[in-house]
């Protein structure tokens, strides 16, 4: 709750941009390489002893995960662990980036950072925006130009699914804070009814930052039977406001954080001056809020926590660091996939998260991965990627029907499993009714024709465990869990059944549903 | 006794307030001092319901209504079954039962913004102090009285509206609350698809398979999967999840909660509470009324009205309301003065109020101004509700804990001094 101060944003400005040229854009392990030497420089400054790199199976579990949003079925996994190609890990990083999976991954965090979680929102329509930000995560939409989209978005919503942003918004204020949270990694909300309590974000700034959205006005057409929405900025006296304006109010013409008034006219539009002054190579805050974030993406924490309230009092574990991240990513052309491709290639990113003894309470200079929790859509994906072992050759091709009908699952379940927003990665959020989904829902239909399958396809209980080891853990049972697991299926009375319950426990473990 | 003692602590306030250093010492240490020797007054209330209002509901136009003054609203004062305590005629059925209930006019709190005030008035410490997560009353309560082999959570949250305030926090995940999102549905999957003999049999290849993670990556993960398992499973076993199932209510006690999810959660609550529940928080939302403020209120005092009486007159008539503490409130209080059509944000003064579990009924603790923007008489800051509720439940207030960090930290806050006009 502390806000950048005049002084540190020249600082910063300073720190990110002006200072040694950034890597070459073209080669992440260059970025890898810069990442690893600020981390490491730190381990050793706190004489910390990182704990060795992750497992085969460590990583392709984890860097599914994290890039596609899933874990790898057991094709995968198997082809992954056999090989000995030498630099595989590079060559999967590659091929999950190109993947559609990862689109859908990257559409499910921004939709969680831009569509508001309310009973107003839940009102709209929020399938033409999640295709809309598919298909320019699928393009590789640079952030910069994804940013602009989003805020100068106009016209009907079955055109142009961006300025569904807009429309599941209610009011100025909740915009401002969403767009300041998102975009420029601080929290103004304060500075709404008084000077902010602990930095200097002033009444006057919040609400010149706030005016930037007050010509948006709800569109409205019926054709026949249709009806359909939307919403554009609209200097029309007549037109109805979107946004709702709190009484408590000031009169302040457009301006942005930080005092630079915006060359708008009134009788022009106000939201493209905005979108060009955010997200610009020149704004210090969007380059480092949105480095932040991905690194939390990756790591579990962001370089500075919370990842929306970055300041000059909170400088978070690795300032250098953050800055140099900040600086590469702005001179790629805000290019998600290669600062993507820059931590996940790095040592930090690919130790392992088993600590050492030595290690085991260091939570921020990253001598070992964190343990993460599956988000819900991770969950459900990954889920999905399991029951999958009971698809054969009679099994029908998806249609669009079936698709919509799973979305629709997938949506309700996201609902049903989500903690509080912004939760941290490493709490555990799930109470007792979601994991009695997990132990008792209707999924147990799925769990059990999954087993049937497998039975079939691997003939022998060794084989059976071992196929689901790999399938749910992505890795082989170790030597104890294999002859526990063995033992079991060889005791039970129901031949059949047994198998159900083996893949039971295994969904039902801690190490499922972590992302490790 | 008790008004001396608060008048001791105001003008120690006053005076530390004026700069006044060396006064507000000795001002302090007697406080202090007093704090552990007093004698306690014995508790009654066994267990807890707070009707949670999230939003922050208008003072002026429900429990502290200024008929003079025409900014504070339109809505009329109307006389209750107690003579000369008025409320708004919003709540007509609840002013007939006036004589169960206590109105704290003189809440005055320090957070205006929703999440920084829900996990002031949820926790009792603000949002980040110390860089700790604090645990809710809810939890605290489970924690102090909750029995840790009682098969259903001992604190239960009937809530749409889910944020870390609720949460067990330092605690740990033991003392998290059960989430029911619907009343209506209850807690669903409980039932196992296969056999007792085979549940067990899978439970035992679970366990045996946990060991290699837990030991190997050592994440808190690990425990908090673990003990919510273990609590899952014994609900599953239990014959009181049944207090859940609201269909096997009579149709007449679920017509007299109301059909509102409100309603239905507050019968919800008297269920759990029967079946040895410690704490349940039951939401009403939607007062959040920068925007037409009085049609909001009409709306939400409807259904407010009708549960909430229905709510205390059940406890009363099962002998349940002298050993069950009933809390209305919100996050804060909205403006006096409008904004507008609609009220702004109010931490400054606003109400809330006690019902059962010991609570003198039929008072008023504490008055604000004419206008209703200022706190005139008998102040109560959120360490002094904390300390009321604790107390009231049979928690000390005091008890100090060890945090993650090794510091340990009272309950409550220490300025926190209970309200106990409200049950002496």
């Amino acid at each position: 709750m502390r806000a950048l101060s005049r002084t540190g944003l020249v600082a910063c400005l300073v720190a990110s941009f002006g200072a040694a040229p950034a890597v070459s854009a073209a080669d992440p392990k260059a970025v890898a390489r810069l990442l690893d030497d600020a981390i490491q420089k730190r381990l050793d400054d706190a004489k910390i002893t990182a704990s060795p790199a992750a497992s085969d199976a460590e990583f392709i579990r984890r860097v599914c995960l994290d890039i596609a949003g899933e874990i790898p079925n057991v094709d995968r996994t198997r082809a992954f662990l056999d090989s000995k190609v030498p630099d595989k890990r590079a060559k999967l990083i590659d091929e999950l980036l190109a993947s559609p999976e990862y689109a859908r991954r990257m559409t499910d965090i921004w939709k969680g950072l831009l569509i508001p979680n309310t009973a107003a929102s839940a009102r709209q329509k929020h399938e033409p925006f999640t295709q809309w930000l598919e298909t320019g995560f699928s393009a590789n939409k640079k952030l910069d130009v994804l940013a602009r989209d989003v805020l100068t978005a106009g016209g009907m919503q079955d055109e142009n699914g961006a300025v569904t942003f807009f429309m599941t918004h209610e009011s100025v204020d909740e915009i401002t804070d969403r767009v300041s949270r998102v975009f420029l990694g601080v929290q103004l909300q304060c500075a709404q009814c008084h000077k902010h309590p602990f930095g200097d974000w002033t009444q006057a700034e919040y609400w010149g930052f706030a005016a930037f959205f007050t010509k948006m006005k709800s569109m409205y057409v019926k054709e026949g039977n249709i009806q359909r929405y939307g919403a554009k900025e609209d200097n029309a006296p007549k037109s109805k406001a979107l946004l709702m304006v709190p009484p408590s109010r000031k009169e302040i013409a457009p301006t942005f954080l930080r005092g630079e008034k915006a060359n708008v006219s009134a009788d022009g539009p106000y939201l493209p001056a905005l979108a060009e002054w955010i997200a610009s190579a020149k704004n210090p805050y969007f380059a480092r809020a949105n480095v932040n974030r991905v690194w939390r993406q990756f790591f579990g924490r962001g370089l500075v926590n919370p990842v929306d309230d970055m300041t000059d009092d909170n400088k978070g574990t690795h300032p250098e660091l953050l800055s140099a991240l900040s600086r590469e990513f702005a001179e790629s052309g805000f290019d998600l996939k290669h600062m993507i491709r820059g931590i996940c290639n790095s040592k930090a990113y690919q130790r392992t998260s088993k600590p050492l003894n030595s290690n085991v309470t260091d939570k921020t200079l990253y001598s070992h991965m964190a343990v993460r929790v599956m988000t819900p859509n991770q969950l459900f994906d990954s889920l999905e990627v399991v029951f999958a072992l009971a698809n054969n050759e009679k099994t029908p091709a998806p249609t669009d029907a079936t698709r919509k009908v799973k979305a629709g699952e997938r949506g309700r379940f996201a609902t049903f499993f989500r903690g509080e927003d912004d939760a941290d990665p490493t709490d555990y959020e799930a109470g007792i009714p979601q994991v009695l989904y997990l132990m008792n829902s209707g999924h147990h239909y799925r769990i059990a024709k999954a087993a049937n399958e497998t039975v079939i396809r691997t003939k022998t209980p060794e084989s059976f465990v071992e196929t689901m080891f790999l399938s749910t853990l992505s890795r082989p049972p170790t030597e104890q869990e294999n002859k526990k697991v063995l033992d079991y299926i060889a005791k039970a009375t129901d031949k059949r059944a047994v198998y159900h319950d083996v893949l039971w426990a295994l969904i039902n473990l801690t190490e499922f549903i972590s992302d490790h | 006794m008790s008004s001396f003692q608060s008048l001791n602590r105001r003008d120690a306030l006053k005076l530390a307030a004026a700069g006044v250093s060396a006064a507000s010492l000795t001002g302090w240490l007697p406080i202090l001092a007093a704090r552990d020797g007093e004698a306690k007054p014995k508790a009654k209330a066994k267990a807890c319901i707070v009707l949670w209002m999230d939003g922050g509901p208008p003072h002026t136009d429900t429990f502290d209504m200024k008929p003079d003054v025409p900014e504070c609203g339109i809505y009329k004062a109307i006389p209750t079954a107690v003579n000369g305590i008025q409320i708004s005629e919003l709540l007509p059925k609840f002013a007939d039962q006036m004589k169960h209930a206590a109105i704290v006019r003189g809440m005055s709190t320090i957070e205006n913004e929703h999440l920084r005030a829900r996990v002031h008035l949820r926790t009792g410490y603000q949002s980040g102090q110390g860089g700790l997560t604090y645990p809710s009353m809810g939890s605290i309560t489970s924690e102090a009285i909750g029995d840790p082999e009682f098969p259903v959570p001992s604190y239960v949250a009937v809530a749409d509206v889910r944020d870390r305030s609720h949460g067990p926090g330092f605690l740990g995940p033991k003392y998290q609350p059960l989430f029911v999102h619907d009343p209506a549905k209850g807690v669903q999957n409980l039932k196992a698809m296969v056999s007792a003999p085979t549940v067990e049999g899978r439970l035992g290849l679970l366990d045996e398979l946990e060991k290699g993670f837990a030991g190997e990556y050592k994440a808190p993960l690990s425990q908090a999967h673990r003990s919510v398992y273990d609590r899952a499973v014994q609900l599953m076993h239990t014959e009181k999840a049944k207090a859940f199932d609201l269909s096997l209510e009579p149709a007449k006690s679920r017509t007299a909660y109301g059909d509102s999810a409100f309603g239905q959660g507050c019968l919800l609550a008297r269920r759990l509470i029967e079946t040895g529940v410690k704490f349940v928080e039951v939401g009403l939302g939607g007062w959040d009324t920068h925007f037409e403020n009085n049609e909001a209120v009409k709306k939400l005092c409807g259904p407010l009205d009708h549960s909430m009486t229905a709510l205390v007159t059940d406890l009363q008539e099962r002998g349940m309301l002298d050993s069950t503490l009933v809390i209305w409130m919100g996050e804060f209080g909205r403006t006096p003065v409008f904004k507008g059509k609609g009220r702004d944000h109010f931490a400054k003064a606003w109400s809330t109020v006690f019902m059962g579990g010991g609570v003198r009924g039929g008072q008023v603790i504490g008055c604000t101004d004419k206008t209703g923007a200022k706190v005139e008489e008998r102040p109560v800051s959120t360490a002094d509700f904390f300390a009321t509720v604790c107390e009231m439940l049979g928690i000390d207030y005091t008890t100090e804990r060890d945090t993650p960090g090794g510091r340990p930290l009272p309950r409550v806050v220490k300025t926190g001094k209970p309200v106990r006009e409200l049950y002496m």
